[in-house]
């Protein structure tokens, strides 16, 4: 294969800091390869991925060199630069600079000075390849977020690169709408043999695409060659272990003896069958229990709600949640479900119905005695920032309740790992690290609940393992908890009565394990590979094997 | 001000932007160049009938409702500020100092706002029919920057008003309530939100700036895609409306449909109905070609 990029002994400080982010890197990437670039937070993965195209390029010191077909990328002229190298961005909003999806389009062509004809054959043959036809003239603030990537995605296909560069694409999509982006990608793979080179934190979906794993830890290439291999080395680093995919997960938690480590549901199925490998419930494994009804004191009643371009967005809803309960509201983008959260936080007033807390019509509490009682964080916990530092922000709201100020502000910093970046700006911070300074936020008034809105959106495996683990000490402590999500695996793992959000309205909730085992589609990765042995089975040690 | 976008498939989006624009041009113009009540309450009836037509009635309504405080306030300002009108309908008097309502000053106040209603109904059918890609399509060959300009400009107001929004109902979790405290506070607050909407705003653009770099981005003489093409029905629209444009300058300088002397104001004035009918002939422009259009059918 011919080499297209060439990383040679790479690395690179960022500037005001001293530490490198990466360390002498050597890679090469051949045409038509599709690299999956893996690490923790802060290992390096981004400002990687961004040494690859010149004007992506931070501010900083670079040794070593990066070549793409034998020229230095900082010599690339800005036309060649950007009709061979393409790049995705994680937030689909920052992308977009045009009022129309066409002028999106456009957009890279005019750039280069292309003329009408060309752009219109170009424009034709990436919207018909990609299915954007009857999107073409929406205004891009109508898209959802799956819709604006795929714009994006066509906006750099329309100029024929050789290299797509992208940076945690799916992070902020749905799962369903994250797999169809990467249906496309790979059919851009496949089809078009374009080069991927990708970072990604959700690797269940990525993996069974790409031919070559890259692992960075803390800046340093940890790993480079098939993805077999590198899952292995990964599941021996502790570190590095929540990242590992269920599926191949589960064949090395439990010493599966394959040659190549199946990175599907029907990969591992098939097998399982082979190797006629039978498992059954672990003995130590308890099925959740469901939480003991207890007198609502949290109730919503008929609540519906409309936009004003919109049909009803909640429909005649009812919700009566259980004090001491960790309730998951699973469903699609767009349901409805953050809708319903800021009804329930009394942040929206619904047209009809009622929410009440404790008798108290919700949105007809004051700000601050509400406050107290009840929490609420959104998915972009940016939002709830001041822009003040760490330490400013979180004594500002412990101000808002009873107690030692200093005390709480102290235990927060400690108990959300914030003390490095205590005397840091909350807007300078990482994705995880503003997360975690949200939910401290949240927490730290003392609410008796908590509504949550996809807490794990964008987050690396460790980073949610670390969230869910703090929440779950509160839960126990006796702390409510109504949580929307798409993320399975954490709602399984953690909530103790999970419903769908569908058509405006919620079904039954369910206990957990009841949930996600009557459940077919909108289950655990292990669920759909066991479900023949163990219905119950939700993850990895669940079962053991059966042995002779 | 926008209460909507036209439907893509009628005839009005459908004319080239120049067509439109010069329409547009000429209806602004006669919105200033008459100052007789029955003209101005013609104008703005039919400009309110005009976005009846194409734009959802309830949000055209609720616009007449916003505007029409907007109209009442000016309407008042002239009534009271203009002392020197003929035809005393009431008089107040504190010492020396006479306050008047006259009848002229009442009519020129009517004429006055409603001048400013049909200018405002004027601009929103001008933001249904002439969309950004329009408008940037019409500004590229003359100034190409300013084109760019204009179109990641509105991009930004509209993400900036969203997040605005957003940071409105999410701030409350803070306990920043725009609508609760004192005036101080509540300017405080906004002061404090529009902080927070600048610092991630910089930080979202700066982003955006790297990408439009990363897509080629200056590093050429722009091109523009041109998606607009001239057609028969764009000539029989522009001649129509030019010449019926003409028709109703002739009467204006013929000094109908005007009067300098604010004394001299009347309701009524025989000479209005020759401008009348060829400015409702104008007005209706657009919907006489909606129905030449739907003829046109197949």
């Amino acid at each position: 294969m011919r080499e297209l990029i060439d990383c040679a002994h790479l690395s690179f400080t960022y500037a005001g800091q001293t530490t490198p982010t990466l360390t002498d890197i050597s890679l090469q990437i051949a045409a038509g390869d599709f690299v999956t670039i893996v690490g923790a937070t802060g290992s390096g993965k981004t400002t990687l991925l961004k040494q690859l195209k010149t004007e992506l390029k931070p501010a900083g010191e670079q040794s070593g060199q990066v070549t793409y077909e034998g020229t230095p990328v900082a010599e690339l002229s800005s036309n060649v630069s950007a009709q061979q190298l393409g790049y995705v961005a994680q937030d689909p909003q920052v992308q977009p600079i045009m009022a129309t999806v066409i002028e999106e389009l456009a957009f890279p062509l005019e750039n280069l000075g292309y003329s009408t004809a060309a752009m219109n054959g170009r424009i034709a043959e990436v919207s018909n390849f990609l299915g954007l036809n009857q999107f073409l003239h929406l205004p891009i603030q109508d898209l959802s977020g799956g819709q604006l990537q795929l714009v994006n995605l066509a906006s750099v296909l329309a100029l024929k690169p050789q290299v797509i560069l992208l940076d945690e694409p799916t992070a902020q999509l749905d799962p369903t709408t994250a797999q169809n982006f990467l249906n496309i990608l790979q059919q851009v793979h496949d089809e078009l043999a374009i080069t991927i080179v990708l970072t990604e934190h959700r690797l269940s979906r990525v993996l069974p695409l790409a031919n070559r794993l890259v692992l960075l830890e803390q800046g340093h290439l940890a790993y480079d060659g098939d993805v077999s291999t590198g899952l292995r080395q990964m599941q021996a680093a502790p570190a590095l272990q929540p990242f590992v995919p269920p599926v191949p997960q589960f064949f090395l938690d439990h010493d599966l003896a394959v040659a190549q480590l199946p990175l599907t549901v029907t990969a591992g199925r098939q097998l399982i069958a082979q190797q006629d490998w039978h498992f059954q419930p672990a003995p130590t494994s308890t099925p959740q229990s469901d939480t003991v009804p207890n007198e609502p004191k949290f109730v919503a009643q008929h609540v519906s709600l409309r936009y004003p371009t919109t049909g009803d967005i909640l429909h005649q809803l009812d919700l009566t949640v259980t004090p001491g309960s960790w309730l998951a509201i699973i469903g699609k983008n767009g349901s409805g479900k953050s809708t319903f959260l800021t009804v329930l936080a009394g942040l929206q007033k619904p047209q009809h119905g009622k929410v009440r807390l404790n008798q108290q019509v919700i949105w007809k509490m004051k700000n601050r005695d509400r406050l107290q009682q009840l929490s609420y964080l959104s998915q972009n916990p940016t939002e709830q920032f001041n822009g003040d530092t760490v330490t400013e922000e979180l004594t500002a709201q412990a101000k808002l309740s009873a107690g030692d100020v200093t005390e709480r502000v102290q235990t927060a910093l400690t108990t959300f790992h914030l003390q490095g970046v205590a005397t840091q700006n909350a807007f300078d911070l990482s994705g995880g690290q503003q997360q975690l300074l949200g939910l401290a936020l949240a927490l730290i008034t003392d609410p008796q609940i908590l509504l949550l809105d996809e807490p794990t959106k964008g987050l690396d495996p460790a980073t949610k393992l670390m969230i869910g683990g703090i929440l779950q000490a509160k839960h126990h402590a006796g702390l409510t908890l109504i949580m929307a999500s798409h993320d399975m695996d954490f709602c399984a793992e953690f909530a103790d009565t999970c419903t769908f959000m569908f058509n405006g309205c919620l079904t039954t909730p369910q206990s957990t394990r009841a949930f996600f085992t009557d459940n077919f589609l909108s289950t655990t990765a292990v669920n759909r590979l066991l479900r023949q042995q163990v219905p119950t089975a939700l993850f990895s040690h669940d079962v053991t094997q059966i042995t002779d | 001000m926008t209460i909507g976008i036209f439907d893509e498939l009628n005839f009005f989006s459908r004319l080239h932007p120049l067509t439109a624009t010069i329409y547009f041009v000429a209806l602004f113009t006669l919105l200033l160049i008459f100052n007789h009540l029955v003209i101005t309450a013609v104008l703005f009836a039919g400009l309110w009938g005009l976005c009846g037509w194409y734009f959802n009635r309830q949000k055209v309504w609720a616009t007449i409702k916003g505007v029409g405080s907007l109209m009442a306030m000016i309407f008042v300002f002239n009534v009271i500020l203009n002392q020197t009108g003929a035809g005393t309908l009431w008089q107040w008097q504190l010492g020396s100092w006479t306050f008047r309502i006259t009848r002229t000053a009442t009519l020129y106040g009517l004429t006055m706002a409603l001048s400013l209603g049909g200018m405002i109904l004027a601009f929103v059918l001008f933001n249904g029919v002439i969309t950004t890609p329009k408008l940037s399509y019409l500004l590229f060959p003359i100034v190409p920057r300013l084109a760019m300009l204009l179109t990641i400009s509105l991009r930004m107001v509209n993400l900036f008003t969203q997040k605005f929004r957003r940071l409105i109902m999410l701030q409350k979790t803070r306990n920043v309530v725009l609508n609760e405290g004192t005036w101080r506070e509540r300017l405080q607050k906004t002061g404090r939100l529009l902080r927070i909407l600048l610092i991630d705003s910089v930080s979202s653009a700066m982003e955006t700036a790297v990408l439009m770099e990363a897509r080629g981005f200056g590093a050429k003489k722009r091109s523009h895609y041109q998606t607009f093409r001239w057609q028969l029905m764009d000539g029989l629209f522009i001649a129509c409306s030019l010449g019926v444009f003409a028709l109703i300058l002739i009467c204006r300088f013929q000094g109908w449909g005007w009067t300098g002397d604010v004394t001299q104001f009347t309701i009524y004035n025989p000479a209005d109905l020759w401008v009348i009918v060829p400015t409702l002939i104008f007005v209706g422009l657009p919907l006489a070609g909606e129905v030449g259009y739907k003829l046109c059918e197949n």
